[in-house]
């Protein structure tokens, strides 16, 4: 059942990608030849951004962001009571990212900082936990979601090697305090299948199978694919199909609780994990795919950011002039869907930044 | 109809397939392959295979059946 918060709303939203890009039409032609146009145009990934190993990381695509965001906005440092960091790429198991994020965006020592781990589902997720830290702390909340998923996929897997890109971004949450029918209400749902966490994970590098040896080394799979073990395994076909027969029924679900149509959405904003995955679970709700941005074209799957992304790519202008109303899905591993409906804007959106700090 | 949708499941795949063709028995018919096949059915020969049903398709023959029959 549909969890309903009221009292919060959001006041800014920015993402940020590494400048160095992908062009999938050259990278992809050693792994796939002749096939590359046909596989390019079925998943819709022609490019993607990057972060250099060891030299950019999710914090900082995050931080920069919220830094853009904050200069745009206008906004005080002192009055924000929590931090919360969606990523499952941060700089170091211990600390996490958030608290760091406290020192390095000057945030005051009173302050809540935890980071939140979960894939594709996760900016859903994160809006629901930093909404009710705004409207319970009465403070501000800076909510960042970035992943730098490329780096733990095989160039040598045709399942995954085309897919992945880098991203961070920023939303800045806030106590709503207007007291009246126009207060903002933002609806969500979760589901969670844990007994298919093998359709998609990282085997090494965890508490249950350590970093080894061995944990680098490639190995030869199915179809002439190679990985290692702290590469993504993905079960192509079983993540389809969860999200075929699970993520449509959870957006119509929530649009029916709600009491909404599809009419009364302004976009539909999808996890791009793939361009013909998205425009079908668009076409299952009857949704028109005018109102579905896409940002997978440029920037591929990044993970949970690609939904902030998206938005911050794709409505900028929309959500400066207007409120909008949006019903967003990320779903993924876990596996793990996020659905959630709440009207945005006007709000302060500089779009997208690359990272140049 | 039939031979044309076994020839260009063929082209796709870059190997000669028959009615018995399947996920199963076809190497080449990965994950990616697979979306290829449904989402180009559409755009090739009007067939529109629901979200939900793509997964069941694992075979040529599921295909023919469901451009014969739309199920």
């Amino acid at each position: 059942m549909a969890t309903i918060v009221a009292g919060f709303r959001m006041e800014g939203i920015c993402a940020c990608v590494p400048k160095d890009e992908i062009d999938n039409r050259e990278f992809g032609k050693p792994l796939f030849g002749d096939d590359l146009e046909g596989i390019v145009q079925t998943i819709g990934v022609l490019k993607r951004r990057v972060c250099p190993e060891k030299k950019i990381t999710s914090l900082d695509l995050c931080v920069a962001a919220a830094k853009t965001l904050f200069e745009r906005a206008d906004v005080d440092p002192a009055s924000f009571g929590g931090i919360v960091f969606v990523t499952q790429t941060p700089d170091r198991l211990l600390p996490n990212n958030a608290t760091y994020t406290q020192h390095l965006m000057g945030f005051p020592n009173s302050i809540a900082a935890f980071d939140i781990n979960l894939a594709c589902s996760g900016y859903p997720y994160g809006l629901y936990v930093a909404g009710m830290m705004a409207k319970t702390m009465q403070k501000r909340v800076l909510l960042l979601d970035g992943d730098t998923h490329s780096h733990f996929v095989s160039p040598y897997d045709k399942t995954t090697a085309l897919l992945f890109g880098d991203a961070g971004s920023a939303t800045v949450l806030a106590p709503d305090t207007v007291d009246s029918s126009d207060r903002c209400e933002a609806s969500f749902l979760f589901h969670t299948h844990g007994e298919s966490r093998q359709a998609l994970h990282i085997p090494d590098g965890g508490y249950r199978t350590r970093v080894n040896p061995l944990s680098s080394e490639y190995q030869e799979y199915e179809n002439g694919n190679k990985r290692r073990p702290i590469d993504m395994v993905m079960d192509g076909m079983a993540v389809f199909d969860f999200v075929a027969k699970r993520v449509p029924k959870a957006l119509q679900q929530l649009l029916d609780e709600t009491g909404k149509t599809v009419q009364d959405v302004d976009w539909l904003v999808l996890h791009q994990a793939n361009l013909y995955m998205i425009k079908q679970v668009a076409k299952k709700i009857k949704m028109d795919l005018t109102k579905v941005p896409l940002s997978i074209q440029k920037y591929g799957n990044s993970s949970s950011t690609t939904v902030p992304l998206t938005i911050a790519s794709e409505l900028a202008s929309a959500l400066r002039e207007k409120t909008n109303m949006i019903l967003m899905s990320g779903f993924g591993a876990g596996l793990s869907i996020g659905t959630a409906l709440l009207s945005i804007g006007p709000c302060c959106c500089p779009g997208v930044v690359e990272y140049d700090f | 109809m039939e031979e044309k949708i076994i020839q260009w499941i063929s082209s796709i795949l870059r190997v000669s397939v028959t009615r018995d063709s399947s996920r199963g028995n076809t190497e080449q018919w990965d994950s990616l392959r697979h979306l290829q096949i449904v989402s180009g059915l559409e755009e090739e020969f009007g067939i529109d295979i629901p979200i939900d049903k793509v997964a069941e398709i694992v075979s040529v023959a599921d295909i023919l059946r469901y451009a014969e029959s739309g199920k």
